[in-house]
């Protein structure tokens, strides 16, 4: 019998689920691994119309579901991410999945307490890319990946989860940006994988590229340096010119206008290294081909 | 060394056959050089026809950095599944830095056809002066948005 990880004693696992029902049982099915003691694992659902709730009940009466009544995008997630006990919060997608044989180095560190306040796990597409992975430890990384990291319970609460107004896409972004600018740790494992399907579900969708665009416009105006902001939003806005016209489309134009009639509630910017360090992927959503 | 084919590997393995073929009979003297994901090198490399695979890092959205070759491609070729896609914007990015001759969609993986649009945009954004154009007008758009704020 293998060893357990018994560091995930204190470790809440939350994760949004919306129509991908055989993504989900996929995703528990591995994460309820014997080696792997969660704390707790709670799912809330974006009003899934495809027997996603019925599943939960039959197959993984252990897991705590938060049956959401309107679709409301990450709001969801926070009420799950708010509402767990654990020390640490491991945030997950529907279609994303701890590799747990991969997680040794990241239990070892956890046991012995760890000075960082997120860890970002190494994200990859698939588990046949896995190839071997040496211990690395914890490095700064000012960035979190939604589908693959873990966050201190007070550092979730202190910043009230994700911005729900943001709806979806684009999220740890605005998130890593508040965290940093609290004065938040940000670090990343690369010895610990996530596996992230990417399933093409929900994924290629307008509303997609409408919200990608919108929030990463948005996220500009809010965060990035004034002296480089600019010239940032100038560049960004280039790649929806450009990027109209390869697709033919005009949902990024519409993205863009919404961003400008959205007035954001709050504005701080980062400084230029800090925004250099975090090197945000500033890519329109390529996937939508319009 | 001679300038290579590289096919950036957007498909199956089983269907890069055929663009395999299309490539051998239309650049019979080129060295075939094929981009593929790193958990597909080994079973590019056992391909006969291929002559060198570059593996690379790739990030749950794709690609995680523009491919760089350090050689002169003779032509860029780009299989897509579907005929009508848009020439597979984030492929194109992801290529954008290699200097080549030419580049090609290969149409339902089986021949290279016209370079049409995936072509002219591949072309004017080398150059740079399709993105000097862009430039030109979203400068005004940024000034005009952060003006509003």
């Amino acid at each position: 019998m293998k060893a357990q990880l018994e560091s995930l004693r204190e470790v809440s696992v939350a994760i949004l689920s919306c129509n991908r029902r055989e993504d989900l049982r996929q995703t528990l099915t591995w994460l309820l691994d014997d080696v792997a003691p969660w704390r707790e694992v709670v799912v809330a659902d974006n009003v899934s119309r495809d027997g996603t709730l019925e599943m939960l009940r039959n197959e993984f009466p252990n897991v705590r579901v938060m049956a959401l009544e309107r679709n409301e995008g990450v709001a969801g997630l926070n009420e799950a991410l708010l509402s767990c006990t654990g020390k640490w919060i491991l945030s997950l997608d529907d279609d994303s999945c701890p590799v747990l044989e991969t997680w040794g180095e990241l239990d070892g560190i956890l046991k012995q307490g760890c000075e960082f306040d997120t860890i970002t796990c190494s994200v990859r597409s698939s588990r046949k890319e896995i190839g071997e992975c040496s211990a690395s430890g914890i490095s700064p990384y000012l960035g979190l990946h939604q589908a693959g990291s873990l966050v201190r319970r007070e550092l979730m609460q202190d910043l009230g989860g994700y911005d729900a107004s943001l709806f979806l896409w684009g999220v740890e972004l605005d998130f890593s940006a508040r965290a940093l600018l609290q004065g938040a740790r940000l670090g990343k494992c690369d010895s610990t994988i996530v596996e992230h399907r990417c399933t093409p579900a929900n994924r290629s969708s307008e509303r997609h590229a409408f919200y990608y665009t919108r929030n990463l416009l948005t996220f500009l105006k809010r965060y990035a340096p004034t002296e480089q902001k600019q010239s940032l939003v100038s560049s960004y806005l280039a790649n929806v010119i450009m990027y109209s016209i390869l697709h033919r489309t005009t949902v990024y134009w519409k993205g863009v206008q919404a961003s400008k009639a959205w007035k954001p509630e709050f504005r701080n910017t980062l400084s230029k290294g800090q925004f250099s360090r975090m090197g945000p992927d500033l890519r329109l959503p390529f996937s939508f081909l319009g | 060394m001679r300038n290579p084919v590289v096919i950036i590997r957007t498909v199956s393995v089983e269907k890069m056959s055929p663009v395999l073929d299309a490539c051998v009979v239309r650049w019979p003297d080129a060295p075939i050089w094929v981009v593929s994901t790193p958990g597909r090198v080994d079973e590019m490399r056992r391909d006969k026809r291929v002559d060198s695979v570059i593996g690379y890092e790739q990030e749950a959205r794709g690609f995680g950095s523009a491919i760089s070759l350090g050689a002169h491609a003779v032509a860029i070729v780009v299989p897509v599944s579907n005929e009508k896609a848009s020439g597979y914007g984030n492929v194109l990015k992801a290529t954008l830095r290699i200097k080549a001759n030419d580049y090609f969609i290969c149409s339902r993986c089986r021949i290279l056809v016209s370079r049409g649009k995936g072509w002219f945009l591949w072309k004017a954004w080398n150059e740079h002066w399709f993105g000097r154009i862009a430039l030109c007008f979203s400068g005004f758009w940024a000034e005009r948005i952060l003006d509003a704020e």
